[in-house]
């Protein structure tokens, strides 16, 4: 028999060849007189040039929302966005959340049932009952 | 009607009946109920005592026609109401003034009962008066009671009058506040050195070659002698003191914004190089310890640039020097996108925008070039841009 070829195809996966960051865009907004944006004030004014150097793939968007508590809300590859309400937070708070939205992809958030998710094939075969113990009636 | 049956037999049942039998001790208590005064009863009598006296058809016949005094009434008022009219038909309708000259009668006036005279109007008959045409509008009619009929007669009440020039000193540098402060200092110092108030500085005077006459003076300062001025030019010293006017015009004329502007551009125009650094010059350590010559100071400043100090940053600086770093010191922004720090990261940093404004949807359809195609489609069916035509809508805002 001629040697045949697998009819497979290479599943493409973010990261085993080259990694595309999901984050796209994040926007941040503000308000000049609200106190719930003090927080969110010194640290577009402290910590953001500094993230934005470490992140250059990442458009940063700061404009302010008079009236409204500091909002963060990240925009990705496939096309949803996620918001996080920054009020009352300090400066550090604020960046770790900045920091989940540009690790996070847009998919939504769920409850994984199973501990482990591979597109491998069992190592150990799928059960059949021709193989193994023999039971004797 | 309904009442008075068991309230008959009650009474029947509670009075003498000479003829009948022995009269029954026990009453019910329903027809003692009943035969009690009708203030006491507690039920509800869904007949109106009046209305049993009077019979249906006469109550009819007073809601369709009226009563007889409710039409007397009526009669008296339309009677009352011819007599005027004749009355005012008899009565001239010019009268005479102190010189013989005919007026038009002026209209009876009455006082209310809170003390308010008020004008009655007068009446026109139109069956007198041939010439007289009903309005069909209230084109030319006097309106009473609008919005702009009580704005009319409201007090507007004293009118304010500022006294700042606006504030020009934004664009002012260090030497060239530095050179306004030393011309006002060298007027206020040549005046005390005079014996005269240093307020006098502040008063308007017309034009004269003053910034000239102080460019040219030398400013020592000692701790024992004071602040003092010497003019390298003979007789500078006297001109200055004379173009200071020594007595407030009765008339107090106010700087026009003009004059300051001018007196301004003078002093910018003829500022000095930077000087390096904070260091600031040694005729600066003068104390302010007199408060009359500080406020004269800070005023005539005010009446130049426009200016002003908050009063606890006057408070707190003892000397020229404090001043003049307060005056130096730029306020801080209002914004926080009008920050330092928030403008470098606009233009430093390529990934990340920092906008002034809200941004509204209308704002990302322009960025992807959405926003023009929307336009023009609206404006082709005619349809508002923004907003919707409702009274008043701002069209045409983004």
């Amino acid at each position: 028999m001629p040697l045949q070829a697998l009819r497979t195809i290479a599943k493409p996966q973010n990261g085993v060849g080259a990694f595309i960051l999901q984050c796209k865009r994040i926007d941040l907004h503000y308000c000049d007189w609200a106190g719930s944006s003090k927080g969110m004030n010194d640290f577009l004014r402290t910590t953001l040039p500094a993230f934005a150097k470490q992140n250059p793939s990442i458009e940063l968007s700061v404009s302010p929302r008079p009236g409204r508590h500091p909002v963060v809300k990240g925009l990705y590859i496939n096309g949803q966005h996620k918001s996080i309400c920054v009020r009352n937070m300090e400066p550090a708070e604020i960046l770790r959340k900045v920091e989940l939205l540009t690790a996070a992809s847009g998919e939504r958030l769920r409850r994984e049932r199973r501990p482990v998710k591979s597109t491998n094939e069992s190592v150990r075969g799928v059960w059949d009952p021709f193989h193994g113990h023999n039971y004797k009636i | 009607m309904r009442a008075t049956r068991p309230l008959e037999q009650a009474l029947r049942l509670t009075g003498s009946r000479p003829t009948a039998g022995p009269t029954p001790t026990y009453i019910c208590l329903s027809c003692r109920a009943r035969a009690a005064p009708p203030s006491s009863h507690r039920q509800l009598h869904t007949t109106v005592p009046r209305a049993a006296d009077v019979p249906l058809y006469q109550r009819l016949k007073e809601s369709l026609f009226g009563t007889k005094e409710s039409v007397a009434a009526a009669k008296s008022r339309e009677e009352k109401q011819a007599q005027r009219f004749t009355d005012l038909a008899e009565r001239p309708r010019t009268s005479t003034d102190a010189d013989d000259n005919e007026v038009a009668r002026p209209l009876e006036t009455k006082t209310d009962k809170h003390g308010r005279r008020y004008e009655i109007a007068d009446i026109v008959d139109p069956a007198a008066r041939s010439d007289y045409v009903q309005a069909t509008t209230w084109q030319g009619l006097e309106t009473v009671g609008s919005v702009e009929w009580v704005k009319k007669r409201a007090d507007t009440g004293d009118v304010y009058a500022g006294f700042a020039p606006p504030d020009r000193s934004a664009r002012l540098r260090g030497a060239q506040w530095e050179m306004l402060l030393r011309h006002v200092v060298v007027e206020a110092v040549v005046l005390r050195k005079a014996g005269r108030s240093a307020e006098q500085i502040c008063w308007p005077r017309e034009g004269s070659d003053s910034w000239s006459l102080t460019r040219g003076a030398l400013l020592e300062y000692s701790s024992v002698g004071g602040l003092v001025a010497t003019f390298s030019e003979a007789g500078a010293e006297k001109r200055l003191r004379n173009a200071i006017p020594k007595k407030l015009p009765e008339v107090q004329a106010t700087q026009t914004p003009e004059d300051s502007g001018d007196q301004l551009r003078e002093a910018i125009a003829l500022a000095p190089p930077e000087r390096p650094g904070n260091a600031t010059p040694a005729w600066m350590a003068m104390p302010l310890q007199d408060p009359g010559l500080k406020l004269a100071i800070i005023k005539r400043i005010l009446q130049i640039t426009g200016r002003r100090l908050p009063d606890p940053v006057i408070s707190k600086s003892p000397t020229l020097a404090h001043l003049y770093h307060a005056l130096l010191a730029k306020p801080k922004p209002k914004r926080l996108a009008q920050t330092p720090q928030l403008k470098r990261l606009n233009i430093n940093i390529p990934n990340a925008t920092v906008h002034a404004g809200r941004q509204t949807p209308i704002h990302k359809d322009k960025e992807v070039g959405r926003w023009k195609v929307i336009e023009n489609e609206l404006i082709n069916r005619g349809l508002p841009v923004t907003g919707s035509r409702y009274q008043g809508a701002r069209i045409g805002v983004y």
